[in-house]
């Protein structure tokens, strides 16, 4: 007896594209509708798990685009405790689908949020909406201003021209103000800020809304931006805490399961856009959890390179090596080379100076 | 009779204050009573004299040499008051010629300061760790110093930044001219908010290690907080002979006596 099932391919069948083959060999990408390039600028933003993707994007030699990687006084270690570099610009991690929106918003002018600044307990200022950006606070309202002024300014470059845009969706849950509808990313009290009913409020983001936003965010995009594609996942690590009165584990999966069915809307209505599964590669039944961490929640290195190793086969045609487009430093000075010769040149001709005046 | 012992000890800015003792050694002075200064000679122990040496139990101490030297060259019935200039330009690293990234930062106690145009704005904390890491060597100096001896110890803030641009590219030595095709000091306003927070950082390790900091001469220092065109050297990184006197008279006003003379370490 015939049915279209007979006609489907192999991976379409449980026990042929999981039960009976390796776990590590599992490969859930059957279609992807665009290669990436060498020299695509590629930018990255969402919730921690955007974190992985970005570093291996930069490792495998790709254009990891960032339009803020922090000055060259700050070393590579200071500058990444300052969050630069972590993803494409220092916005800190953006779990919601509002969250991006409003950032997008913010940095185009759209968008003017009523919460300003928030004081920190032990001295110092934080920005309501990358309140752990800056380790010890802002050490005034002006630097945190001013800053803000170049982060948002970063981040209207980074749209207008990137050619991909990765965005990896972490939570429907999240804390905004009442005045306007802003979103933070932690509730106010946690990291700077003080909590109060009358200002804020909790939202579990459903999935017309969260559908909404990303549209909204992906017509804006693609105004500033005509040729921009993107790239969508899903966090497959768990929610830490639910502020719904009701058991963690089923706010996670309402959670994960809404953002999920937004991608698939979206990709359905806007050609331009894909969806990388990262969230069934890492939760998948197939792994029987081995790629979560003891926590039940940190997904293990074995996890992010299966990912990537799908993603970077996919998604770039690169299976292992590195492109061999990889960008070259301009030539001349690095600015790094530069403080170094100073303070030799400082110091010798002080001393020289010194023994040149004992001569009198 | 009573004489007080200001020591010198230090490095390039010690020039303000020879500068300012040269002439006056011609200058009569009561031999039972007076600030007499003794300068360490760089001249005659190198540029690469290290003040701090690893101590026998581990960690760092002043130079047993330079220990002998002070209890052999100060009489033993002075008083004694330690006078560092140790290091001084890890601000200077980043300004006497501007960076190929020009950068910018708001200072917390002068937020208002003019801002430069065009640069990257980097958060102070970063640049206040770039400064302490650049000074680091010449603090290490201050604490084995203070270490060494009961006597108090005094550090002297580097002087104020030079504000007359065109002096300051006039008066770059070779050194720097040749590192750059057309060569450009660092932004006036930039020149002073370095010079301010390496002086932050500088007076919080001083107090930290019970060693009074002592700021420039308020005299000094113009309108907009630049050296007083009247106290320049002749480069681009020290203050000149009337600067050094300033120094020297606030010191003696301070203990309460007159110059008393001085010689070399």
């Amino acid at each position: 007896m015939s049915t279209p099932y007979r006609s489907l391919p192999s991976y379409t069948r449980w026990s042929k594209a999981l039960a009976s083959i390796p776990y590590a060999e599992v490969d859930p990408v059957t279609d992807f509708p665009f290669r990436l390039k060498p020299l695509d600028k590629v930018a990255t933003a969402g919730s921690c798990f955007a974190q992985h993707i970005a570093r291996h994007l930069s490792k495998s030699g790709f254009n990891y685009y960032v339009v803020e990687p922090g000055h060259p006084l700050g070393n590579g270690a200071i500058n990444e405790e300052y969050g630069y570099g972590v993803f494409s610009a220092r916005y800190g991690n953006l779990y919601t689908a509002a969250q991006l929106l409003q950032t997008a918003q913010r940095a185009f002018g759209m968008f003017y949020p009523v919460e300003d600044i928030w004081t920190l307990p032990e001295g110092g200022f934080a920005d309501p909406f990358r309140p752990a950006i800056q380790p010890g606070g802002f050490t005034s309202r002006e630097e945190l201003m001013a800053d803000r002024e170049q982060h948002l300014a970063a981040i209207r470059r980074m749209f207008e021209t990137l050619d991909v845009f990765v965005f990896t969706l972490g939570l429907t849950e999240a804390w905004r103000c009442r005045s306007d509808g802003a979103v933070l990313p932690v509730c106010p009290g946690v990291h700077g800020g003080d909590y109060s009913d009358d200002r804020y409020e909790f939202v579990n983001f459903g999935f017309e809304q969260v559908l909404k936003d990303m549209k909204a965010f992906l017509r804006l995009l693609r105004s500033v931006n005509p040729a921009a594609r993107v790239i969508l996942t899903v966090s497959p690590v768990p929610l830490i805490a639910t502020a719904e009165n009701r058991h963690v584990l089923v706010s996670t999966t309402y959670s994960k399961s809404a953002l999920r069915t937004v991608c698939e809307e979206l990709i359905r209505q806007f050609e331009w856009t894909a969806y990388f599964p990262s969230f069934e590669i890492i939760s998948g039944s197939y792994t029987r959890g081995r790629y979560f961490a003891e926590d039940l929640r940190s997904v293990t290195e074995e996890g992010v390179q299966h990912v990537m190793r799908l993603f970077l086969k996919h998604a770039t045609g690169l299976e292992g090596g590195i492109p061999s487009e990889v960008l070259q430093e301009p030539p001349g000075q690095r600015p790094d080379d530069f403080v170094a010769k100073m303070t030799e040149v400082v110091n010798t001709i002080c001393e020289e100076e010194l023994i040149e005046l004992s001569l009198r | 009779m009573s004489r007080i012992g200001l020591i010198f000890i230090g490095h390039s800015h010690l020039s303000s204050i020879v500068s300012a003792l040269v002439p006056r050694a011609g200058e009569s002075y009561d031999p039972e009573e007076g600030c007499e200064y003794f300068i360490f000679n760089t001249m005659q122990h190198g540029a690469e004299f290290q003040f701090s040496v690893p101590g026998e139990n581990g960690g760092f101490v002043l130079n047993p040499e330079l220990v002998r030297l002070i209890d052999e060259r100060v009489p033993r019935n002075y008083q004694r008051v330690f006078v560092s200039m140790f290091g001084g330009n890890a601000h200077n690293a980043l300004t006497l010629l501007e960076h190929p990234m020009p950068f910018d930062f708001v200072l917390p106690e002068e937020p208002s300061c003019p801002r430069i145009s065009g640069a990257e704005l980097v958060a102070y904390g970063v640049i206040s760790r770039f400064i302490f890491n650049l000074a680091e060597p010449y603090m290490l100096n201050l604490a084995t110093l203070k270490n060494a001896f009961a006597d108090p110890v005094i550090h002297i803030e580097s002087p104020p930044p030079l504000g007359d641009d065109d002096f300051v590219l006039e008066n770059l030595e070779g050194y720097f001219r040749d590192q750059a095709e057309d060569p450009k000091p660092a932004p006036r306003w930039l020149r002073y908010k370095l010079w301010r927070l390496h002086s932050a950082r500088i007076r919080e390790h001083a107090e930290a290690h019970g060693v009074e900091f002592l700021p420039a001469p308020a005299e000094a220092i113009d309108e907009d907080g630049f050296l007083l065109r009247s106290d320049y050297g002749t480069d681009s990184t020290h203050a000149g002979a009337s600067y050094g006197l300033r120094i020297l008279k606030q010191l003696e006003a301070r203990m309460g006596m007159r110059y008393g003379g001085w010689s070399w370490l």
